[in-house]
């Protein structure tokens, strides 16, 4: 399979393609030529590549949501992971707690099975923590062992694409630019609800501090 | 002398509570609140009008005389630009060596005031420079602990970095080929220009490029400190929500223009068939035909060899296939539209209606679109096809078909 078609596939799966869940073809979509290219065969179909707003990952969005079955399309999604989100947050929550700087996760941090675990077992809010999101996202929530659970939960966010585990043993877990995604989202929301209000984004600043280094 | 005692007793105010007043200054924007600790240090600052009153909430306001004075006093505390004047100092040593340099040979006392003079700017621009590297120095050592907001640390770090840049391209003109061009050989200029000069200049910039890297480290750190704290924000407002709201579940519904992190699109498979009437394929097919077949039979452990296969011709058997309620539908449909030419006018849509079938109107006008395709030429004879087409504007290439019409021959 060539790049451009390992790429279309990923895109069209619904995939983040990033440099830590798939870096040949992010170094391959990072190539302005390439990308450009890639919407020009997308463009056709109204799609085209999105980059998420920390430029870690690249995304397939709609050029535009025109008609109704496109809004329906996006609307059945977001039920679908809405349903999700509680579990999501609680599980960010949990991972923040144990890690020792409080730092949320992001794309290219890496997550330790055992460490996770052995945080949890030690103390008894981390496994109440652990069982509302087994109960959440319904993963392994009848399992009385810590273990069961949390490899549950960690096969399914693997699964859904928040983690990759490059190692056979599959104990560590790298998180992938679909937190950046899931992070755009939930920010979106948080100030569409209310919940947030609108902050002035310094991110160019930031940018041009960075480009001065 | 009541002037003086007046002096005394403000500077004496500001010495008691030097620590209060600092912190308000370089923390608080110049404001000290209403509190039991502060309460002396208000008094004594406002009987002296060094700080006034604003309101009951806000507490009481700094005089700006106070932080000028503060300001001045710490200076050295704090990064301030001076590429412009080394820029001038090395422009005053040009213009006095070529005075000394014309005035050497034949006049002793202008000779000794312009390497007087030389000498002069050379410790001026030693001193500048140790002075900097100092403050750059203690910028990375504090952290700038004057500055408490992120944004602004970020702010400072990019100055001190843009500012380092800007007199490491200064004195890059102060190479050795340049120096030597000052110099060419004179015994004092040597001196004071390629020993004296060059060799601060060297520890100088070594000590500033030092600095340099570590703020690039601080700006990544405070970078990521930044972000973190936005993502904890995020990750806190939703559990405090999910606490607070059990039934909590946003909706998008009602956003008619959505971001770019809400327009991906669904999972689409990705594949496609091999085309059995084409005659250019057919070898291949067959091909994939029999290994496909030879490679299921192998899992079953019932053939191993392709010759064994054994092909039966199954042509002329029927088979019985029950329909679904949409198909049935659909034929039902087809078949009132060849035998019942009284229904016609008919459209698709309100076939959709009669038959309420659960599907989605789309998914029916395709099965209707992919009968008509697969009967062309048996329909075409009975009845006329319309399609009623829709194209969103502006047009991006795409047409929409919201309807199929079936109507008499001729029929309007």
């Amino acid at each position: 399979m060539n790049k451009f078609e390992s790429v279309f596939r990923l895109l069209m799966s619904k995939k983040v393609i990033c440099e830590y869940a798939s870096p040949i073809e992010y170094t391959y979509l990072s190539d302005t030529r390439n990308r450009s290219d890639m919407n020009q065969y997308l463009s056709r179909i109204s799609m085209t590549t999105v980059e998420t707003q920390d430029g870690l990952g690249f995304y397939c969005g709609y050029e535009n949501i025109d008609n109704t079955r496109k809004k329906n399309e996006v609307l059945k999604d977001f039920e679908v992971f809405s349903q999700t989100m509680e579990g999501i947050i609680a599980w960010l929550k949990l991972a923040r707690n144990i890690d020792s700087d409080s730092r949320p996760i992001m794309a290219g941090g890496k997550l330790s099975e055992s460490e996770l675990l052995a945080a949890i077992e030690e103390s008894n809010s981390l496994q109440n923590q652990l069982d509302h999101i087994a109960l959440k996202l319904k993963r392994a929530h009848k399992s009385k062992e810590s273990k069961t659970k949390l490899r549950s939960i960690l096969d399914y966010l693997v699964q859904e694409g928040y983690f990759v585990s490059p190692s056979s043993t599959g104990s560590l877990f790298i998180a992938t630019a679909k937190w950046s995604l899931l992070y755009e989202t939930l920010e979106f929301i948080a100030i569409n609800e209310g919940m947030l209000e609108i902050e002035a984004d310094s991110g160019n600043e930031l940018d041009t501090q960075m480009g001065l280094i | 002398m009541s002037r003086q005692v007046e002096s005394k007793e403000a500077v004496r105010a500001l010495s008691t509570h030097t620590k209060v007043v600092d912190e308000a200054c370089y923390e608080q924007a110049g404001v000290l609140h209403h509190s039991e600790s502060n309460k002396a240090a208000i008094a004594a600052l406002t009987k002296h009008q060094l700080a006034y009153h604003l309101d009951d909430e806000h507490g009481v306001q700094i005089h700006s005389s106070v932080k000028r004075l503060l300001d001045r006093v710490t200076s050295r505390y704090r990064f301030r630009e001076r590429h412009g004047e080394f820029s001038n100092q090395i422009e005053n040593l040009d213009y006095a060596v070529d005075s000394y340099r014309r005035v050497k040979d034949f006049n002793d006392d202008k000779k000794q005031h312009y390497l007087d003079e030389i000498r002069e700017i050379t410790v001026e621009i030693n001193d500048a420079l140790v002075e900097t590297v100092s403050s750059f120095h203690r910028i990375v050592a504090d952290e700038f602990s004057m500055v408490t907001d992120v944004d602004d640390k970020i702010r400072q770090i990019g100055r001190c970095k843009l500012e380092i840049g800007r007199i490491n391209s200064i004195f890059e003109h102060l190479s050795v080929k340049k120096l030597r061009e000052w110099v060419q050989t004179d015994i004092h200029l040597e001196r004071i220009l390629l020993k004296l000069l060059k060799s601060k200049i060297d520890i100088a910039l070594k000590d500033l490029n030092v600095s340099n890297k570590k703020m690039v480290d601080m700006l990544a750190k405070l970078q990521r400190d930044k972000k973190s704290s936005k993502l904890n924000r995020i990750i806190d407002v939703f559990a405090a929500k999910f606490q607070d709201d059990k039934t909590f579940s946003p909706s998008i519904d009602s956003i008619e223009c959505l971001p770019d992190c809400l327009s991906q699109v669904s999972e689409t498979e990705v594949r496609a068939y091999g085309n059995t009437n084409s005659d250019i394929q057919a070898d291949d097919l067959i091909d994939l035909a029999v290994r496909a077949l030879a490679s299921g039979e192998r899992k079953k452990g019932k053939a191993s060899d392709l010759d064994s296969i054994e092909v039966t011709d199954v042509r002329e058997d029927e088979e019985e296939f029950e329909l679904n309620e949409v198909d049935e539908a659909l034929e039902l449909l087809f078949e009132a539209i060849k035998t019942n030419p009284n229904i016609l006018p008919l459209s698709a849509a309100q076939s959709y209606t009669l038959f309420d079938l659960d599907i989605e109107l789309e998914d029916w006008l395709l099965l209707v679109d992919g009968y008509i395709s697969a009967q062309k030429v048996g329909l075409k004879s009975i009845v006329q096809i319309k399609e009623e087409r829709e194209v969103v504007l502006p047009y991006d290439g795409n047409v929409i078909i919201s309807d199929i019409v079936f109507e008499t021959i001729g029929g309007a």
